[in-house]
């Protein structure tokens, strides 16, 4: 099947962002993982009197390992891509250590530090690591099992040893890939979740802006706002016996607002570059400004206390897909939404027919309708079309 | 199974409910393979035929209760009782034969209890299966060696075990507060994204107004449209034609009477009351699922600069660094917010009329937008702000 783009494209850098941010967290514990194993490995070798070289050899292989992550995460300060480099690298060295002891020990009971490796490796929850170490894990028991057959030479002899050992571990396997493909999956859930709900408030907000421009602009007394500061900052300045800096700022950036050239203020004001004045723009009232933008804001972030039930419930998850749903109230679903898109919303862009199909057929929205209702209107666009066309004969504008 | 599949695959799209749903579902399967290999497995127990057979039967009679708990959308137990179950399967095999297969059955046990990610859980059965495999491996592990086994080659099979669990819990514990922070993080995005498009959806009302128009649910074409679309759909995916045409009618009616209403008319019956509740998330005139997908969809259509590291920076140390600054920036706000409150309603949008400034700020964590120097600032000459910006 087609991957699906996202309906905002800003979505993937935001995600990638928010993995990252996670990443440091998640590395310190497969940090702290390697470490313990290093301290029992070496307890180990030491108490069952093995060859220093040996216990050398082995705790320096667990060095290196823990030393790369010191460094990546150290180099990651300015390059954070270190960090995803980082954890194929820990994965795959890890893995590779695991079979070592495997193989030097030829002991069964070494096998299961794989599992544990597995273990340390899911800590990162990345899909690419997950199919690594699992093609890895599956490969690596062929060739013990193969090269060394004696190591599965129990005290008790089994029935179809081979047969049993190995079916048994390929479900285990099976049934860690699976679940950690689904953990990765419900983590995959949130980034996405908040990457849409960070790039629709960008956008709600650019909306909103663009609103209160058309209809609102007249009426904001900006001449009020700036007076008024400069009232005020005045009267502080003079309360708390410091210099007046504030007004002859705030004078530069009123008149930013009400147009006037950069070239004209630098000449006005010789104390300020264009530097200091590209940075005051930002802090004018007009609709485009970032100063407005955090306004509008603050002005809607007052959130209700959220009651526990309302944080962990599955009603902030907007879809006509909805489980509880029956397929008649889907069909509706999809109807009203269609045709609201082909007759438009007042004071909203003109959307065109190939323009709703491919963002409802090609974008992740797909996901949200039922994909037997979708199915029908893939298979039959021209027929929706004609439809509504012939419905709506005025051609859809509101 | 095609359908199963795919939903395992897009699982990044479904809830959170709906995952642990798909999760029960995909231990069933397992256990149900699990289950069946077991029949040939149990001839190689030292088990007694009554007993396998009294075993297999418990098996079976644990399965159905799974089934009869998803069924009916107990989720939560059917998670307990898969998770008994497998402790079970585990006990019957590691009971009946010394091997290194059943020993893998305490890495299977541990994994399906991790695979829910529930703490509690995790923690209840995940210690018990590590006693129970510790002490297999101490009393009945003879199966486990080699004849010239390493030394302390028991003693590693115990720690590998443990090692297991705790890497596990550790990740439990992550994953939990990961997705905790993240939960609250996305249900805060949410609702101010709400508050946004309730202030959309007035300034659209406002421009249908001033536009003379008809709201969209009041449009013949609208409906007409709908209904055909509505029609040629259920022809293909319903038996009963006429079931979609009925909750058209029902849905433009809410429109015009308003939710309450409905839901308070003695008249209606409760089947119909249940069916408008259902419909009334996806209502166009007020702030819905419904009003909220249509705006998704023509954000997509918006015009924005392209994307930035800081694209999502909202606060006043991103714009300018300078104290001096900050603080005329912060009196503009406070101007702004001010005056906000003291509108008339000329425009219907969210109205501050009524509540007083330190509410507002009391409200929102002002840490988020301003700087703790600015902050303390602001408490420090908080009478001033008042007196002064009345």
């Amino acid at each position: 099947m087609k991957k699906k783009y996202s309906v905002f494209s800003e979505i993937q850098s935001y995600r990638e962002q928010l993995e990252l941010k996670h990443l440091r967290s998640q590395n310190i514990l497969v940090s702290l993982s390697v470490f313990l194993l290093m301290i029992l490995t070496f307890v180990y070798m030491i108490i069952a009197k093995y060859p220093f070289v040996t216990v050398f050899g082995f705790t320096i292989g667990y060095f290196v390992i823990l030393l790369f992550n010191f460094a990546f995460a150290a180099y990651a300060v300015d390059h954070f891509y270190y960090l995803k480099l980082n954890k194929y690298l820990t994965s795959l060295s890890l893995f590779t250590l695991i079979i070592t002891l495997i193989i030097y020990f030829k002991s069964p009971s070494f096998i299961p530090l794989l599992f544990v490796a597995y273990a340390i490796c899911s800590i990162y929850k990345d899909i690419k690591i997950l199919l690594g170490i699992t093609l890895y894990f599956v490969f690596s028991i062929i060739m013990i099992t193969l090269s060394y057959d004696n190591i599965f030479e129990f005290q008790t002899p089994l029935a179809f040893k081979h047969l049993s050992i190995g079916f048994f571990v390929f479900l285990f396997l099976a049934i860690l890939l699976i679940s950690s493909f689904i953990i990765v999956k419900e983590k995959t859930f949130f980034y996405n979740n908040i990457a849409f709900a960070k790039e629709k408030e960008y956008r709600n907000l650019n909306l909103l802006l663009e609103f209160d421009n058309k209809l609102k602009e007249k009426s904001y007394k900006k001449d009020y706002y700036y007076d008024k500061s400069k009232e005020f900052l005045l009267k502080l300045s003079n309360d708390l016996n410091i210099k007046d800096d504030f007004t002859e700022k705030i004078d530069i950036i009123q008149l930013l607002d009400q147009g006037v050239e950069k070239n004209t203020l630098l000449k006005q004001f010789p104390n300020f570059n264009l530097e200091d004045i590209n940075r005051l723009q930002k802090l004018t009232i007009n609709s485009q400004s970032e100063l407005r933008r955090l306004m509008v804001k603050i002005k809607h972030s007052q959130l209700k206390k959220l009651k526990q039930r309302e944080i962990f419930s599955a009603t902030h998850f907007q879809s006509f897909n909805k489980q509880t749903d029956t397929l008649d109230v889907k069909i509706l679903c999809f109807a009203v939404f269609l045709v609201s898109l082909k007759k438009g919303l007042p004071g909203m862009k003109i959307i065109s027919d190939e323009e709703i199909y491919d963002t409802i057929i090609n974008s992740n929205l797909y996901y949200f309708f039922d994909a037997k209702v979708l199915k029908i209107y893939q298979e039959n666009p021209k027929v929706f079309e004609t439809i509504i066309n012939d419905a709506i004969p005025s051609g859809g504008v509101i | 199974m095609i359908s199963f599949i795919r939903r395992i695959l897009n699982s990044e799209i479904l809830p959170v409910s709906e995952v642990r749903k798909l999760k029960v579902h995909i231990v069933m399967i397992f256990l149900f393979i699990i289950t069946l290999v077991t029949i040939p497995f149990s001839f190689f127990f030292n088990y007694s035929t009554l007993f396998q057979v009294l075993s297999l039967v418990t098996f079976g009679l644990f399965y159905l209760l799974c089934l009869i708990f998803v069924r009916y959308n107990k989720i939560f137990t059917a998670i307990q009782i898969s998770i008994i179950y497998t402790i079970l399967l585990m006990a019957f095999y590691t009971r009946g034969i010394s091997s290194f297969y059943a020993y893998i059955f305490f890495y299977i046990t541990l994994t399906v209890i991790v695979f829910y990610q529930e703490i509690y859980s995790y923690f209840l059965y995940g210690t018990l299966t590590v006693i129970l495999g510790i002490f297999y491996t101490l009393a009945q592990g003879e199966g486990l060696f080699l004849i010239n086994d390493i030394i302390g080659a028991r003693y590693i099979y115990i720690a590998g075990l443990v090692i297991y669990y705790l890497v596990s819990f550790i990740n439990i514990l992550n994953s939990e507060k990961l997705y905790a922070d993240m939960n609250l993080e996305w249900v805060k995005l949410n609702n101010f994204n709400g508050n946004l498009q309730k202030d959309i959806l007035y300034h659209l009302e406002d421009i249908r107004t001033n536009l003379k128009k008809t709201p969209l649910y009041e449009d013949v074409d609208f409906q007409k449209a709908t209904f055909e679309i509505g029609g040629f759909l259920s022809e293909q995916l319903l038996d009963d034609f006429s079931k979609v045409d009925n909750l058209i009618d029902l849905y433009i009616y809410i429109h015009e009477k308003g939710l309450d209403s409905i839901l308070k008319n003695n008249e209606i019956s409760i089947p119909m009351k249940k069916k408008a509740n259902i419909l009334g998330k996806y209502l166009l005139n007020k702030n819905t699922d419904m009003f909220s997908m249509l705006i998704s969809f023509y954000l997509k259509y918006q015009k924005t600069e392209q994307y930035h590291e800081n694209r999502y920076q909202y606060h006043l140390d991103s714009i300018t660094n300078f104290m001096d600054e900050q603080i005329i920036g912060f009196t503009l706000i406070y101007i702004y917010l001010h005056d906000e409150m003291s509108m008339t309603e000329e425009w219907k949008t969210i109205n501050l009329k009524g509540t007083s400034l330190n509410s507002i700020f009391a409200k929102i964590d002002l840490h988020e937008f301003f700087s703790d120097t600015l902050i303390d600032f602001y408490l420090e000459n908080m009478e001033k702000f008042k007196n002064t910006l009345k």
